[in-house]
């Protein structure tokens, strides 16, 4: 369930926080790039750390599963309900929907734009332990007490799923299955309510014991997390980066104005 | 023409919204502390909010429009539940903001960019709420919140996120679509919230220790 590798690579020992701002510096200059060249850039700048983790084979299907996804479904989402002129069509399906060419080219681009900001984030969280990332927040001023939140529903969610697989038998067994949208819905409701109840019982319990731990008291983590020289080596590169993307984005304007 | 600034203003006047609203709310005192039990509550309600998603993501809700009816059923009508479970002034925008976090620390990678969308989402149903009252005892104040979220979702979605942030431009007849099915979608969660509230409220009476 959670996607952490456990085999330790360079980029695994990097500070949590260094991974969260290479995602937000990816975040923005995906934002702010708009050239499909410095685009291209960026989605090739992003997928280099992935040969230094070298992820298990399943991973790397996994993540060009989702590349094949994004790229296809953004292509002919664009390249059907594009809301721009002019449009040169493709194939028309009925009156007024039909594939544009230039739906699908646009589709494209903006697909560099999402494998970027996809394939950078989900090199965060490959290398990083989803407590080490809450850690990182609680250590850049987001409160302990939503940290402490999010930890929990951490903790809440393969016991939920068990669950939730738990009582679907149960009722299957009570002939409660079926196939299709409106089974689905049925069963949809009808675990609901037991699965809820379940749910607020563990709830409840996890909220007593972390009482009688004295969890309102002041909280000194067992874990520290602190910057090593490498650390701010990554942070000075990603701040080059974010000027020269910011450059990029201002010289890459022009070429756009001219490509649409 | 990079039309970024757009989705920049949209989120500067939110903030802006958002500190005069907290602002006003501490002055009334409308905040109540949230206790352990109720932390886990929401901490259990973000995880659900999850978990309700993970079936649903693949047949129907693959096809383009459908998905916005698909997902909003199971998300409205746990949110709603939710809403019930622990009526406090911000336990909306903590619903909507944790779940967003938490999918996106589980697998999605983290993305600020969609922060701004989350609380946006979160306040305008926080805003409803205080006008309203907090219980959601009728049928008309649950459905009003949960048509309120999708309304606010799936058109700051399609009319700022999408053309200024990441620059996907769509039809309007295909926004008018999707928003419609969203809405639909949310319509129908709120009823099962609705019809279920009682029986999760009596479960969550008797779930004591």
């Amino acid at each position: 369930m959670i996607a952490c590798l456990d085999h330790p690579s360079p980029v695994h020992t990097l500070d949590a926080r260094v991974k969260i701002a290479w995602s937000v510096v990816i975040s923005l200059l995906a934002v702010i790039l708009i050239d499909p060249l410095f685009l291209a850039g960026l989605l090739i700048l992003t997928v280099l750390p992935w040969f230094v983790v070298r992820p298990p084979f399943a991973r790397i299907r996994m993540l060009l599963i989702l590349v094949v996804i994004t790229t296809l479904g953004t292509m002919i989402s664009q390249g059907f309900f594009y809301g721009r002129e002019p449009r040169t069509e493709l194939l028309t399906l009925l009156p007024g929907l039909s594939l544009s060419q230039e739906g699908v080219i646009y589709g494209a681009i903006v697909s560099l734009r999402l494998l970027s900001v996809l394939t950078a984030g989900m090199l965060v969280i490959l290398t990083t332990h989803p407590s080490d990332l809450i850690l990182a927040l609680t250590k850049l001023r987001v409160p302990y007490w939503f940290a402490f939140m999010l930890t929990l529903a951490l903790r809440f969610l393969p016991e939920t799923i068990e669950q939730a697989k738990r009582i679907m038998v149960a009722q299957e067994l009570r002939g409660a299955g079926g196939k299709g949208l409106i089974s689905a819905g049925r069963r949809f409701r009808l675990l609901l309510v037991p699965l809820l109840a379940a749910s607020l019982r563990s709830a409840r319990q996890v909220a007593l014991a972390a009482e009688v731990r004295a969890y309102s008291a002041h909280r000194i983590p067992s874990k520290d997390l602190r910057f090593s020289p490498v650390d701010w080596w990554v942070m000075g590169g990603l701040t080059l980066l974010t000027i020269l993307g910011v450059i990029a984005a201002i010289v890459g304007r022009g070429a756009v104005e001219v490509m649409r | 023409m990079n039309l970024a600034w757009l989705y920049w203003g949209s989120v500067f006047v939110l903030l802006m919204a958002i500190s005069s609203a907290f602002i006003l709310a501490v002055r009334q005192k409308a905040f109540h502390a949230l206790t352990t039990l109720e932390l886990a509550t929401v901490a259990l309600l973000i995880c659900l909010l999850y978990v309700s998603a993970i079936p649903w993501q693949v047949g129907f809700a693959k096809v383009p429009g459908l998905d916005a009816l698909v997902f909003s059923i199971p998300y409205t009508a746990i949110f709603l539940l939710g809403l019930r479970l622990v009526p406090k002034a911000g336990v909306a925008t903590l619903m909507i903001f944790g779940s967003g976090l938490f999918g996106q620390l589980l697998g999605r990678g983290l993305n600020p960019a969609w922060w701004p969308y989350y609380l946006m989402c979160g306040a305008g149903v926080e805003i409803f709420l205080f006008l309203v009252g907090r219980s959601m005892r009728s049928f008309w104040a649950m459905l009003g919140a949960g048509v309120l979220r999708g309304l606010l979702a799936y058109s700051y979605m399609y009319l700022i996120l999408a053309p200024f942030l990441w620059h996907q431009f769509y039809a309007w007849w295909y926004v008018g679509l999707k928003t419609s099915l969203g809405v639909v979608g949310c319509t129908i969660g709120s009823w099962l919230a609705w019809r279920l509230a009682p029986a999760v409220e009596k479960a969550a009476r008797y779930s004591n220790l």
